[in-house]
């Protein structure tokens, strides 16, 4: 797939442009900065955006600004958000925007290179990939603690994988049990949550998220 | 007997009694001229109050009043070497209207001009008695030279006898006058600085600072001080944080990135020993990150700059094992410094929630009041949270203490414990 990078460490940007590469996705283009972003993208019609959350020139938050604009006025792009520090608060803002085709990872996650290639692939396709580092905070910080606290230690482990994104195919190979054997507990968990079931899983997960976080 | 010579006439040779003769002589000019201005202006700006003009002409006249102090101390500081102590600089802030006023109630100004109206009076008297000293002394001590240097005066008559100049009694006379004159001038400096003084003591009355004036300045200049310091710690603390972000960091995550590339291009060999090796080192690079993460979060968390103290203690919330509630009504970005403090505040206390109290529940206030903000946070465990030396809480203490916070802790045996702390954060 075509992927436009912006990133303003040459190393990493040369770095994810090289991984990439390995895995037989092309880098069209990579910025040192977010403020071009926006045109870049339009120029090129990329299939993914990875945008690096601290940026020039004020080396705050302008790449998860940028990102946010880039959400809003191309909604169909799919962005995935690279960032140092996962904070709740950024990605409240990033999926509030709502959760197809969206990504926020720490920077780290792209030393497990193949994961991390998994995870682009996933929002390129219009899924979601949050670190597992946010949704453990999510949960902490989710107003509905009681119904969450009825869930086995088991179907806890299957909402946070849903939660980072995962298909119900990826959390069975990650929790090395059967396809059937996740189905059960999905159903379960939200049957406990008292939420409407959906085959489809873009859908199951935006429907985790908005429950997790309490809207 | 030079001794003694040197004691009586040695003043006469320093330059001190020349330069308060000089200033006392000044002291008259000074005194029409400041006379002059300050009733010029003054009447000035008083008739044209009815017009609007008068205002900014009375400001001025005031300003003026600080400018006559600074030239009058420079003046005593030069010629009689008296350093005052000046007045903090006039603070004016605000629209124009109530600048005008602060300048209007402004003291030293106002003391400026009535040393200037004073000056006149003084300058009368300092000038008289400084010329009437000097002339009569100076002309007794140099008598008996005039009738050796001029030409004798015709003789005269008085009630029949006539008397020639420069014979016996007059020449007596003007000898005894020689030596009264030569001793008043060991006097001579001596009332000459009594004088002086008197001037000073006028200066120091009205143009100096007062003890408490002085103590308030240096009260001021000791809190912009330990602003700055407080501050420029904290800017210290966002540049490493930013170094560490730009350089270690990226570096490290790059790293882990190669092994985990090396790792996977591995897999497909079967060097198990290298696999191994490789494996282990992705690991550890991976742990590094986590660490120096967690070391960098702890020195300035990146988002309380980006977003402020609210999204920062959510962040911190979210991290705490124990479930916490946050009450936050912060409808302004405070101080960086203040920021700091309150984060670290939090992160504190809430690590003492985990690790000490064995609570189950906490709540985190954040409130600004009255330009101050409010920290509380409370949790349900078995309390006895002290502030004993070397503890979480007690570096907690100075840390408030440092942005002249207070800082309460609540904690009976059997809980809860509150945490409660103030934070000035006036803009």
């Amino acid at each position: 797939m075509r992927i436009v990078i912006a990133e303003d460490s040459v190393l990493l940007r040369e770095g994810i442009t090289r991984l990439l590469a390995e895995y037989g996705h092309e880098v069209v283009a990579a910025e040192g900065d977010a403020t071009r972003l926006l045109a870049v993208v339009t120029y090129h019609q990329p299939d993914l955006v990875i945008v690096d959350v601290r940026m020039p020139p004020t080396h705050t938050d302008e790449g998860l600004r940028a990102a946010v604009e880039l959400r809003t006025q191309r909604p169909a792009t799919p962005v995935l958000v690279l960032s140092q520090y996962v904070e709740e608060r950024y990605a409240t803002e990033l999926l509030a925007l709502g959760t197809v085709g969206v990504g926020y990872l720490l920077k780290e996650r792209v030393a497990d290179v193949r994961e991390f290639v998994e995870a682009a692939c996933r929002v390129a396709d219009g899924g979601t990939a949050l670190d597992p580092e946010v949704v453990s905070q999510l949960f902490a910080r989710s107003r509905r603690r009681d119904p969450l606290a009825s869930l086995t230690p088991r179907e806890r482990e299957v909402l946070s994988l849903m939660a980072q994104g995962l298909s119900n195919l990826a959390v069975a190979e990650r929790l090395v049990v059967s396809a059937g054997a996740v189905e059960k507990h999905i159903s379960s968990i939200f049957t406990k949550l008292d939420l409407a079931p959906s085959e489809h899983e873009h859908r199951r997960v935006l429907a985790v998220l908005r429950y997790v976080a309490g809207e | 007997m030079a001794a003694l010579l040197k004691k009586w006439y040695g003043p006469l040779a320093r330059g001190r009694v020349w330069k308060e003769s000089v200033h006392l002589l000044a002291d008259l000019v000074v005194g029409i001229g400041l006379f002059t201005a300050v009733v010029t202006m003054l009447s000035l700006s008083v008739g044209l109050m009815v017009t609007l003009i008068g205002v900014p002409l009375l400001v001025a006249t005031v300003v003026g009043g600080r400018v006559i102090g600074s030239v009058e101390r420079a003046r005593v500081a030069a010629l009689l070497g008296v350093a005052l102590p000046a007045h903090a600089p006039l603070q004016w802030h605000g629209g124009l209207w109530q600048r005008a006023k602060q300048a209007l109630a402004d003291r030293p100004g106002w003391r400026g001009l009535a040393y200037g109206l004073l000056m006149l009076p003084w300058g009368v008297i300092t000038f008289t008695a400084t010329v009437v000293i000097w002339s009569v002394t100076l002309s007794m001590a140099t008598l008996p030279l005039w009738g050796w240097l001029a030409d004798p005066p015709p003789a005269f008559d008085l009630d029949g006898v006539t008397y020639e100049p420069g014979e016996w009694p007059l020449g007596l006379l003007s000898l005894g006058a020689g030596l009264v004159g030569l001793l008043l001038l060991a006097v001579v400096p001596r009332v000459i600085h009594g004088i002086a003084a008197a001037d000073v003591a006028l200066a120091r009355s009205l143009l100096a600072a007062n003890a408490e004036e002085q103590l308030q300045q240096r009260v001021s200049e000791l809190e912009v001080s330990r602003e700055a310091s407080v501050e420029s710690s904290a800017s210290e603390l966002r540049r490493i944080e930013r170094d560490l972000h730009d350089g270690a960091q990226q570096r490290l995550v790059s790293l882990a990135m190669n092994l985990g590339m090396a790792k996977e291009r591995l897999a497909d060999t079967d060097d198990e020993r290298a696999k191994e090796m490789v494996a282990l080192a992705h690991d550890e690079a991976k742990q590094a990150i986590v660490e120096l993460r967690d070391l960098v979060r702890g020195i300035h968390p990146a988002v309380l700059t980006d977003r402020g103290l609210d999204a920062a203690v959510s962040a911190l919330i979210a991290r705490c094992p124990v479930p916490v509630e946050l009450h936050s009504d912060l409808p302004r970005r405070l101080p960086p410094a203040v920021e700091a403090t309150a984060y670290f505040v939090v992160a504190e206390a809430l690590t003492n929630v985990a690790k000490h109290s064995h609570a189950r529940s906490a709540l985190v206030r954040l409130v600004e009041v009255d330009d101050h903000l409010l920290i509380e946070v409370h949790d349900d465990g078995g309390g006895g949270a002290t502030d004993a030396a070397g503890g979480g809480l007690r570096g907690l203490r100075d840390r408030v203490a440092g942005v002249e916070g207070r800082l309460r802790i609540a904690s009976p045996p059997g809980g809860p414990t509150v945490v409660s702390v103030e934070l000035p954060c006036g803009s």
